[in-house]
């Protein structure tokens, strides 16, 4: 065996076993990402109207704050689906098949008024000590 | 012949290193990766940055006799701080839930055991209701916080999590000269 064939089948053999090597850690973290994305970010949405519920909750004036409700997420048409008291809960869904990717407890909501699932701005309201959830209107 | 055989062996030694090494980088890319998800699972919900202010709110709007709101705008009421101190027990329905004019966080009282203990400011523990109480509140079987922590032992032993937040106030002894900033803290045990 010459010199050069060896140098060359190192070579070869170095690209085989890093184009496996990239080939496996790609699937590794797509899978990682495909399995985090829509239930982090539905997480993520939940905790930003909790946050503003909250704010509202601890208000001691009157309050009103927006939070844009996305249609959907990475393609997954959400259903965002807001209880009054007594069962004061938030369930993010998705819309095809009701998997559920997201829920959260919130203060002690007076009045849901929101007929649509998705793609709106949800508007967070406090007034005279009632905390009121509605849809803007067009 | 030879040169064949010396090639066959640094070809294996070659491979049989480059396996290794990425073995080792796998091992080392999983494990960091797993410690990401404990990371992420030893969070504690994040509603509870807010529980000073809604265990404020909620001592606002008590219908306690005489008045326990001890605490308004990082100026804490002495006076009102041993009435609170003397008559109440357990402060988790406080500092978790609401109360009837209130919306509270969206927390239940049953998933924390709360501890309340006011440090002073040469770091002793402040004597909360005059008779040597130190901390408010109930943990697991109803003992009081005040005998574990007077018996120098963590509250939260024995429970999942712990977490503890402090707080800066004004104690107002009604003596402008002998007003101090202490410390208020709140231990949450996690039942």
């Amino acid at each position: 065996m010459k010199r050069g064939q060896v140098s060359f089948e190192y070579i070869l053999l170095f690209s085989f076993v890093f184009l496996v090597f990239i080939t496996i850690a790609s699937f590794f973290v797509w899978g990682i990402e495909k399995t985090d994305s829509v239930e982090a970010l539905s997480a993520k949405l939940a905790k930003t109207i909790k946050v503003k519920v909250i704010t509202a909750s601890l208000s001691e004036a009157d309050f009103e704050g927006k939070i844009i409700i996305p249609p959907n997420i990475n393609g997954h048409e959400l259903k965002v689906e807001l209880y009054k008291d007594p069962e004061n809960l938030l369930i993010i869904k998705k819309l095809e098949n009701g998997d559920v990717l997201s829920t959260s407890f919130l203060p002690v909501i007076d009045k849901v008024d929101i007929s649509k699932n998705n793609d709106y701005t949800l508007i967070v309201t406090k007034k005279d000590n009632k905390i009121t959830l509605t849809e803007e209107s067009e | 012949m030879k040169d064949k055989k010396k090639g066959q062996m640094m070809t294996f030694d070659f491979s049989t290193s480059i396996i290794l090494f990425i073995m080792f980088i796998m091992i080392v890319a999983i494990i960091t990766l797993l410690n990401q998800k404990v990371e992420q699972s030893a969070q504690h919900p994040f509603e509870l940055e807010y529980t000073f202010t809604n265990f404020e709110k909620n001592l606002a709007h008590t219908s306690e006799t005489p008045a326990i709101d001890f605490i308004h705008n990082y100026r804490v009421n002495y006076d009102k701080l041993k009435d609170f101190s003397s008559t109440v027990n357990n402060i988790d329905k406080l500092v978790l839930e609401n109360i009837d004019s209130t919306q509270g966080i969206g927390m239940f009282a049953e998933t924390y055991d709360v501890c309340m203990y006011v440090f002073d400011n040469d770091g002793t523990h402040l004597d909360l209701d005059g008779n040597g109480k130190i901390a408010v509140g109930e943990i697991k079987n109803g003992i009081s916080c005040d005998s574990v922590i007077k018996n120098k032992k963590n509250p939260c032993n024995g429970y999942e999590k712990a977490i503890s937040f402090f707080k800066p106030v004004l104690l107002d002894v009604g003596d402008e000269d002998e007003n101090r900033i202490v410390q208020m803290n709140l231990v949450m045990c996690l039942v």
